[in-house]
């Protein structure tokens, strides 16, 4: 099924835009890297993640969703998939980084590490070589994923397939294992290992938590307005939108419980290996973040959650959605600066352009997919 | 129907069994408890738990008098079996909990017939586990201490111990796990009142009915507080281990202090509750004939939240692990390499065994649905759990930061009988269920067929 013109002209429209926006901010921040190298590496890491992130999420609720079979998914599945799908673009756009891993990491620089055994003792996972090959490896397989779950198809593009479930079942089922391990293992890599002396055990489920909380909601927020403004684009019907809701709330709730699990573990055993991690994010201004993140990552959105007339209602479950997208970006930007000015707020300009330069490309991607795979009403799932 | 759609209908079981009518279901779960000659297993097996419930009093009277000394405790390992008991027995009860509460919520219809005896399986593990910290106290007549109230001494808990949050989040446990049992049994209660012959019977039927007459008010006000309770009971599924968790987590010591903690316990408690469901449901559906009700769907779904739960705890002894070496912290790094190469290293592997391996079975639907094998991996799931909580206990205190405190730990008899006890506390009060209550909710199964019947898809009837 195709859409109609006026919605693809809306589209193509779309596009141009993201991209003009994306490839503006680009050259903006080119011009930051010739201007300030070290800055730029840093803030382009927060783009690259803040996108990947919102992608390998939708990758996990997809697989999720085929696993499960639910109904709650029917709706979202083709937005999910353009998301997944923009995987391999990202590993490609994260090469700059690559140029710049001694500025990000302290462990890339050989004459730190010379000075300090800690750093001597984890040099076997924490080298660059290495990074790069695991780098490389999280790509390739999330990208297989991408791809593989949504191969199968039945009679129809469009249609619930009973045909190609077993199959599928089976891959995702392996699929999330992999996910879970892959996704931990990128969470210590790229932000764990910012601060490298510091660990925490629960610290890869809880980014990878965050990660399917954001995708998600970018996808709950995404379809919800698409629903409402494009023509041939299907109204997701309010039994739907309130099962989205629900599973957003849980999101909510899981990744509250996660961050609030290594809070509470930390502050209560106040030792000072675990306790810097903190002590940068909650001094100096960045408490306003910790604030934020507690009022409008979790408190707000779970009591707003909590109805059912609102979750059955796309224009404001889409807000909501919406908010925890922003949220999830304050939450980067919480992780990862803290790294370098640790109790001292001081965001960069580089540090919004950033994702405004990934963001637009990542954008005009998502539409193209969107656009080349719409969502259409699919038949059999219940209104 | 198109082939595709016959294809998938025969490829899944039903909920329930094929042919069977409102009052046949009614029929065959009330016939356990008031017509059915009670079968002869079921006197050696109430036997053989009574005969250990005996144990568990002599165990109590005798630790009363002798005091704690009696078990194997030591000053490294102050907190022995006692503890690993405790967990062991909370995590059992919250297989219950998820299946009435959570899959309620999420409209899970084949929680429907497993609901009643996994919710009575959760209250008496409670029970059982109880026990272990209030015998632990040595002094157990001063319990209420433990309760924050204003007296004349002035003593109050101290709030920032996870261990006077335990005290609350068992005891609210305890509590909503009663209610959301008790209220989901008055509708029973009234049909066995209304079916039973036997005066006295029927009396006692009629009182805990609590005068239910099935109206439509009756019916919604009851849907409305069920629903209730559901959501109350959902978040304490969560809490409950997640307290119990911090009772190590919060402390410094390596093995134990580990933010992984809460979300680890919880499936572990999740894993080691379904494995004791299906501990239970294979025999007693074999027994009492109700292969119909706990059907083939039954029990593969409850092996498949085995494996989801199952990896999950792989996940937090993988995290622990490579944590303990990225961490690069002397203690950690002992505290791991003591524990796979140390004096306890047997049970650390039959642990991995247990959990890590063969779990994985789990993965294979053949497994999934073979009754004899799934029984024995459920078996071999319980004492695994219970050893991960032994590894966790004892491997971390016996070894820790001052190497002339080091010691060995090795549980009594007494520590013995007293679990043993409470295996046959838990039993003999599940005997006594079957025999008197309806184990499979009979309200709620007449509902299930009901709407798989007007749903169109009643593959039971095909």
């Amino acid at each position: 099924m195709s859409l109609p013109e006026s919605t693809r002209t809306r589209l193509n429209q779309m596009i141009a835009m993201a991209v003009t926006t994306g490839l503006a901010a680009g050259v903006i921040c080119l011009i930051g890297w010739i201007a300030d190298g070290t800055q730029f590496h840093r803030s382009y890491l927060i783009g690259i993640l803040f996108w990947t992130g919102l992608s390998l999420g939708a990758l996990g609720v997809l697989m999720l969703h085929y696993l499960v079979d639910g109904n709650w998914g029917h709706a979202v599945v083709r937005y999910l998939e353009a998301s997944a799908r923009l995987l391999p673009p990202l590993g490609l756009l994260a090469l700059p980084l690559g140029f710049g891993l001694q500025e990000i990491y302290v462990w890339a620089d050989p004459v730190r590490v010379l000075g300090d055994p800690l750093l001597q003792h984890k040099l076997p996972y924490l080298n660059p070589g290495s990074f790069v090959l695991r780098y490389a490896a999280y790509f390739v397989i999330w990208s297989t994923l991408a791809f593989a779950v949504g191969y199968r198809r039945g009679p129809g593009l469009n249609q619930v397939d009973p045909g190609g479930k077993e199959g599928r079942g089976a891959l995702c089922a392996i699929g999330l294992v992999v996910f879970v391990v892959t996704g931990t293992f990128a969470a210590i890599d790229w932000l764990m290992s910012l601060e490298p002396h510091w660990f925490s055990t629960i610290y890869g489920c809880m980014i990878l938590m965050g990660m399917v909380l954001a995708g998600f909601a970018f996808v709950v927020a995404a379809a919800c307005r698409m629903s409402r403004h494009l023509e041939g684009i299907p109204v997701i019907p309010a039994a739907a939108l309130n099962d989205l809701g629900s599973l957003l709330f849980a999101f909510v709730m899981i990744w509250a419980y996660l961050t609030f699990s290594q809070f509470l573990l930390i502050w209560s055993a106040n030792i000072v290996e675990e306790t810097t991690w903190y002590f940068a994010r909650l001094d100096g201004g960045w408490q306003t973040f910790g604030i934020l993140l507690a009022v409008f990552h979790f408190a707000v959105p779970f009591v707003l959650l909590l109805s059912r007339e609102l979750k059955r209602s796309a224009r404001r479950l889409g807000s909501v959605a919406s908010v925890l997208v922003t949220m999830h970006l304050v939450e980067l930007i919480w992780l990862v600066v803290p790294a370098f000015h640790a109790g001292h707020l001081r965001i960069h300009w580089l540090d919004l352009m950033a994702p405004l330069a990934v963001g637009g490309l990542w954008f005009a991607g998502f539409l193209w997919q969107l656009s080349s795979r719409p969502p259409t009403k699919l038949e059999g799932v219940p209104a | 129907m198109s082939p595709a759609e016959t294809s998938r209908a025969t490829e899944t079981v039903p909920v329930i069994g094929p042919g069977h009518s409102m009052s046949s279901v009614t029929n065959k779960i009330s016939s356990i408890v008031l017509t059915q000659k009670t079968p002869l297993s079921w006197y050696i097996g109430f036997a053989i738990a009574f005969g250990l419930m005996q144990l568990l009093l002599v165990s109590i009277v005798y630790l009363l008098v002798a005091g704690v000394g009696v078990w194997g405790l030591n000053v490294p390992v102050a907190w022995g079996l006692a503890i690993v008991n405790f967990v062991w027995w909370v995590g059992i009860g919250h297989a219950g909990t998820l299946i009435s509460a959570i899959l309620l919520l999420l409209r899970q219809q084949w929680r429907t017939s497993i609901n009643r005896f996994a919710e009575a399986m959760t209250l008496f593990a409670v029970a059982c586990a109880g026990l272990f910290p209030l015998l632990h106290l040595g002094r157990p007549q001063y319990f209420y201490w433990l309760m924050p109230y204003p007296s004349t001494m002035g003593v109050w808990p101290q709030f920032r111990s996870p261990l006077v949050w335990d005290v609350f989040a068992v005891s609210t446990y305890a509590t909503v796990s009663l209610l959301f049992w008790y209220v989901g049994l008055i509708p029973d209660m009234a049909t066995l009142r209304d079916r039973s012959r036997n005066r006295f019977a029927r009396a006692i039927y009629g009182i805990l009915a609590m005068g239910w007459r099935g109206s439509a008010r009756h019916w919604r006000r009851y849907e409305q507080a069920y629903l209730l309770l559901a959501g109350l009971a959902t978040p304490l599924v969560i809490s409950v281990h997640s307290v119990v968790s911090f009772d190590f987590a919060v402390s410094l010591l390596p093995g134990w202090h580990a933010t992984i903690f809460p979300p680890y316990f919880v499936a572990g408690a999740i894993f080691s509750g379904f494995a004791m469901v299906l501990t239970l449901a294979i025999p007693l559906r074999a027994v009492y004939g109700l292969q119909d009700f706990v059907t083939m769907r039954h029990i593969e779904n409850m092996a498949k939240i085995m494996l989801v739960s199952g990896l999950i705890v792989c996940y937090g002894y993988g995290m622990e692990a490579f944590t303990g070496w990225y961490g690069g912290h002397d203690l950690e790094m002992f505290v791991m390499s003591n524990r796979a190469f140390g004096p306890y290293a047997p049970y650390y592997w039959a642990l991995i065994f247990c959990n890590v391996g063969v779990t994985q079975l789990l993965w294979f639907k053949k497994i999934r649905t073979s009754v004899p094998i799934l029984f024995v991996v459920a078996l071999v799931a319980n004492v695994g759990m219970w050893l991960e909580r032994f590894i966790i206990v004892v491997t971390s205190l016996h070894r820790d930061f001052l190497p002339s405190s080091w010691d060995m730990y090795t549980p009594t008899f007494w520590d013995w009988s007293l679990y043993f006890g409470t295996i046959g506390l838990f039993f003999s009060l599940l005997f006594l269920f079957i025999r008197f209550l309806p184990m499979i909710s009979i309200f709620e199964m007449r509902e299930l067929l009901h709407d798989v019947e007007s749903e169109g898809t009643a593959d039971a009837h095909d």
